[in-house]
């Protein structure tokens, strides 16, 4: 038996034909966000994964060397980085490893590297009734500087009882976070299918997180210069675009930029409402 | 003799300061006032830009030369300009 799968990322339209259920109903699940974007008018792009006997999954992508790869769950993740920078690129998207969230109406960029508290940040934000965005990688269209969902595979926390204990001034004990593909036990993007912001959002302010464990939680003001640098540093294939500098130093410029040194979670959510508010 | 550019730098004056990113490198680099008028001016003969630099802020001669020629050493050391300054 055969299965399809359709999804559009930005301009670009697939058609996945699978023989596997697994596979299908995980891609399925996985570009369910980007569904919200604008319907291409191109004609799908079509490629076939294929689980074979031995258990091996077999991409055949379009004119494309054929790659293997030896679970459902390595093939889904590479797979989707690779659709979904690819798609980005196309529309010159700039794409900050970020995360970003609206809180109280406000688009506010959580913009760091691994281990810093994006992703703790992001999710504390949602739990607290915000929209989502992205935990990863925030997309900003290079003409407007407007923030798009990425509603990728979202990370999950080894320790949920983080969030458990959000009203327990619980200190951070665990920071980092991994990538969970099994949607058994994990906050999972199901958790999200009906919140992402289907437009773009205008930026309205950049927060950079700082884990700190023996540090208060502050949230100080950043220079647009000390912002835009730490921003280039985030941003993927930025030696290739030659709008960045522009855009994002449209973004610094227009908008406030903060550190928020953290070490206690609910302190440093309720600092990013207050600041939303 | 003027000086060349090395490759595409690509600038943004962001709140009165010029920041340069230079995409070969992947680096930042942000000028102070005098370096920012010295890239202004980058295409022009350093001794040139030292006799603009001494009218604009009237300083001694000698100073904007030096500051000239110490700023293109710097421009030259980051992979900026191509030409050394002539002595």
């Amino acid at each position: 038996m055969t299965y399809y799968q359709q999804f559009a990322i930005a301009d670009s339209h697939y058609k996945v034909s699978t023989n596997s259920p697994q596979i299908s109903e995980k891609l399925r699940h996985l570009f369910a966000g980007f569904k919200t974007h604008t319907p291409p008018e191109s004609s799908p792009i079509p490629f076939e994964i294929n689980q074979s006997a031995d258990g091996r999954i077999n991409v055949f992508p379009q004119a494309k060397k054929p790659r293997s790869y030896t679970s459902v769950d390595e093939c889904i993740s590479l797979l989707e980085l690779r659709l979904v920078r690819s798609a980005f690129d196309k529309m010159h998207f700039i794409g900050i490893h970020s995360g970003a969230v609206v809180c109280n109406g406000k688009t506010i960029l959580f913009p760091g590297r691994s281990g810093k508290g994006k992703t703790t940040l992001t999710l504390g934000c949602l739990l607290r009734g915000g929209s989502f965005l992205s935990d990863e990688m925030a997309l900003i269209e290079p003409n407007t500087a407007n923030a798009y969902a990425f509603p990728r595979v979202l990370c999950n926390k080894t320790d949920l009882s983080l969030f458990q204990a959000l009203d327990d001034q619980n200190h951070l004990q665990q920071p980092r976070t991994t990538l969970f593909l099994n949607n058994s036990h994990c906050i999972s993007p199901q958790a999200f299918d009906n919140i992402p912001q289907k437009q773009p959002c205008s930026i309205d302010a950049i927060i950079f997180p700082n884990y700190q464990l023996e540090h208060d939680t502050t949230l100080l003001p950043v220079s647009p210069i000390q912002s835009l640098q730490k921003l280039l540093k985030l941003t993927y294939k930025r030696t290739q675009n030659p709008q960045l500098l522009d855009t994002l130093g449209q973004i610094v410029e227009s908008v406030p930029s903060f550190e928020l040194t953290m070490n206690n979670l609910l302190e440093a959510i309720e600092r990013v409402e207050r600041f939303a508010n | 003799m003027p000086t060349e550019l090395t490759k595409d730098i690509i600038t943004r004056e962001i709140e009165g300061q010029l920041v340069l990113y230079d995409p070969s490198q992947d680096a930042v680099h942000t000028l102070n006032p005098t370096a920012q008028f010295v890239w202004e001016r980058i295409t022009l003969a350093p001794k040139q830009i030292a006799k603009e630099l001494e009218s604009t802020y009237t300083v001694s001669a000698d100073v904007a030369q030096k500051d000239v020629e110490n700023i293109l050493e710097q421009f030259k050391t980051l992979g900026l300009i191509q030409t050394p300054p002539p002595q």
